[in-house]
């Protein structure tokens, strides 16, 4: 039967059957220029995230083959970390002033550019192992405004970042606000006397009147009080004594001027802050601090007074400390009768 | 007659018009001999059709229109389905050494030898063909290696004994099938591969703040942390004042990332002279959190999770806990003392709480003390 002649009978069924499965649409829905493999194990680590900071980046990755390496590229944007995209420098962020601090991992790499956009590390190539590289870039003003910012990654066999890319990877990194923290210390001065004090403790300060009772030019009359005292101040602090020496009308026990003795038989007053033998009286500075008397004051067995006089110091803050003042009076034969006073203050002062 | 002519008239024009239709499709126009029947229902359905590629499959189905069918050839051309007209191979097409896997009405059926181009089969220990649809499926092909979009076809023919006919009139080549009983087209194509790219790009988002910030890093508030108690707010030896800052991250980095946190000052506590010295200092790295003194002038932070978010955010060595704190000596290092990381996986907007501490001595020295911590998030991609 000639063809002219013959049927011809196309299943559509069939030929729809035909097509089902066997013709695929050949095309490509996205079209995307080869960088190579990419490159695992990359991070960015920033010094700071302030914005505006000069910064040290450490950059690292791992080559995921061995090949020859030349120079690398790292590359920042604001828009996104796809290498190929437009990509425009973050506002703020200056790379010309890059330097490389370190190098591990490999070795021979300098800086051959730094601007704009990107910084190229370069070497004369050399077969490198798939081995994990990091570079230390110090000199980097961070952007200068919060958010997310990216960084691209290339190697290439070229010594200066030129031709094709080998490897890429893309990055993240932000910029966000610090954590501010403050705290306030006030100054404080802690200070009190009493006849007595128990520990350092001012709210156990007692009493404020000492009766010596009836001189006699046999032996010598003593007496103590205490006081405690402790200052945050950065100088420390010092206590003085201001008053005039045990009066009596016109008649005076004349004070000490400088440290002597107890001399009984011999008109005389004065004190100190240290523990005496001769004759027993008084106690050293106790506490934690670090206060003690001074000059005149520190001497054990001798005594003075002078109104006005600087007794103990701290130099620098000093946690509390209790001062024991002893007090000495002798008189002579012929002292004048009557009833001999005096008040004496004690000044705490701290210099912040 | 005359209804013969008419329907053969109709049957032609309407066989004309479906092929004019399907012209446009595929060219799988066929013969008919008045001795042999169309299959249907036919197709032949592969495993990849990447020109060249090897090992792909080849499942065969068709519907015999007469039964009885003992063996079958198929044909592979690269000019045309017409049975019975010339037939170029296929290049690069291999056929040669298959694998054979029955289907439904295959059982027991063979392949019988072959060429590049030519799959020949017959029913060995199986049955006869029937009338219902069968297939088969043979492995190993090489498909061919056209141009872009290259059709090619296949033709099949059955035989009623399991010798290609060879009984009656034996098939010898694609211009003399011999005495087929069923024969059916199809048409094939290899094509390019589809390459389908999808970028998801590298993503972290971090960022600080003085109260939990909403999902996105959004609805932040400045972290200006005021340490103390009374009004004003002062710090003494009597009591450890605290203060609460938060931080969120969200990363795909593939094995996540790590928050650390930075001085600003050169020692790693609080300071009142511009960071040159601190009075108040860090409470040091033991690698654990501790408690503070009593009455001793030290500084801490404590990192707590916050429910919510995707992944989870783990607090590190000297600052993991909920009632102690630390204050590494690495916060004063060039990249910071790490404090948290996100369990080396991806996270969607974690909070973090982060309670900073500090108490003075009576020593301490009256004055302003403060630091800038900076919070570094850094992924690893």
């Amino acid at each position: 039967m000639s063809a002219t002649d013959a049927h011809r009978l196309v299943s559509l069924q069939s030929i729809s059957a035909l097509i089902v499965a066997l013709l695929l649409v050949a095309g490509l829905l996205h079209s995307r220029t080869a960088y190579g493999a990419q490159l695992p194990t990359r991070s960015i680590e920033l010094s700071s995230a302030s914005a505006s900071a000069t910064d040290s980046y450490q950059l690292t990755f791992t080559l995921p083959q061995a090949e020859t390496l030349g120079s690398i590229k790292l590359q920042f944007c604001a828009e996104s970390p796809l290498v190929g995209n437009p990509c425009t420098l973050p506002v703020g962020m200056n790379l010309n002033s890059t330097s490389l601090a370190s190098q591990t991992g490999g070795a021979g790499f300098s800086i051959v550019s730094a601007s704009g956009t990107d910084i190229i590390l370069g070497r004369a190539p050399v077969a490198t192992g798939a081995t994990s590289l990091t570079f230390k870039l110090s000199g980097i003003v961070n952007p200068s405004t919060n958010g997310s910012y990216f960084g691209r990654i290339q190697t290439y066999t070229t010594a200066a970042g030129t031709g094709a890319s080998t490897d890429y990877g893309g990055l993240a990194f932000t910029i966000n606000t610090s954590v501010n923290i403050s705290a306030t210390v006030p100054p404080y001065l802690y200070f009190c006397v009493g006849i007595t004090v128990t520990g350092v403790n001012c709210a156990t300060a007692v009493g404020d009147y000492i009766n010596f009772g009836n001189f006699s030019p046999a032996i010598a009359s003593v007496a103590q009080t205490q006081m405690v005292a402790g200052s945050n101040a950065d100088t420390g602090y010092f206590i003085s004594v201001n008053g005039s020496t045990l009066t009596s009308g016109n008649n005076v026990i004349p004070e000490l001027a400088a440290p002597d003795v107890s001399r009984p038989g011999v008109s005389q007053f004065g004190i100190n802050l240290v523990a005496n033998s001769d004759p027993q009286v008084g106690q050293a500075p106790a506490g934690a601090g670090t206060g003690s008397a001074v000059g005149g004051y520190k001497i054990a067995n001798q005594y003075k007074y002078t109104d006005g006089d600087t007794v103990a110091t701290a130099t620098q803050p000093d946690e509390a400390r209790r001062y024991t003042t002893s007090y000495l009076a002798n008189v002579k034969k012929d002292q004048a009768p009557g009833v001999y006073v005096t008040t004496l203050t004690y000044v705490a002062t701290a210099g912040f | 007659m005359n209804i013969k002519r008419n329907v053969v008239r109709r049957t032609g024009s309407l066989a004309a018009a479906v092929a004019v239709a399907l012209g446009a499709l595929v060219p799988a126009i066929t013969p008919l001999v008045s001795a042999a029947a169309q299959v249907q229902t036919r197709s032949i359905e592969i495993s990849d059709s990447t020109p060249g590629m090897t090992g792909v499959l080849y499942k065969t189905t068709f519907t015999p229109t007469t039964a009885g069918a003992q063996s079958l050839i198929i044909d592979f051309c690269s000019n045309s389905s017409i049975i019975g007209g010339n037939c170029t191979a296929p290049t690069g097409m291999n056929a040669s050494t298959l694998t054979f896997t029955a289907g439904t009405g295959t059982t027991g059926w063979a392949l019988g030898t072959g060429s590049a181009s030519q799959i020949k089969l017959t029913k060995g220990t199986g049955s006869a063909l029937s009338t219902t649809a069968v297939d088969f499926t043979v492995t190993g092909v090489t498909n061919p290696t056209p141009t872009p979009g290259g059709t090619f076809w296949a033709r099949i023919y059955t035989y009623n004994d399991i010798s290609y006919g060879s009984t009656t009139t034996v098939y010898t080549s694609p211009t003399a099938l011999g005495d087929y009983k069923n024969y059916g087209g199809f048409a094939l194509s290899t094509a390019q591969l589809i390459n389908i790219t999808a970028t998801v790009m590298e993503t972290l988002t971090f960022c600080t703040s003085k109260t939990a910030p909403t999902p996105g890093c959004t609805g932040t508030v400045t972290p200006d942390l005021v340490l103390g108690h009374g009004t004003p707010k002062i710090i003494d030896s009597t009591v450890v004042d605290t203060d609460d800052a938060y931080f969120q991250i969200s990363t795909n980095a593939l094995t996540g990332a790590i928050v650390r946190m930075k001085t600003h000052n050169t020692c790693s506590g609080l300071s009142r002279d511009g960071g040159v010295s601190c009075q108040i200092v860090g409470l040091g790295t033991t690698g654990t959190p501790v408690a503070f003194t009593a009455a001793a002038a030290q500084y801490g932070m404590r990192a707590e999770p916050v429910a919510g978010g995707v992944g989870t955010v783990n607090p590190l060595n000297d600052y993991n806990s909920a009632t102690n704190y630390g204050m590494g000596a690495g916060v004063t290092s060039t990249y910071g003392d790490p404090i948290a990381n996100t369990n080396a996986t991806a996270t969607a907007d974690v909070n973090t709480k982060m309670t900073f501490a500090a108490q003075a001595s009576v020593t301490t020295p009256a004055g302003v003390y403060s630091v800038n911590e900076s919070l570094i998030a850094t992924g690893t991609f």
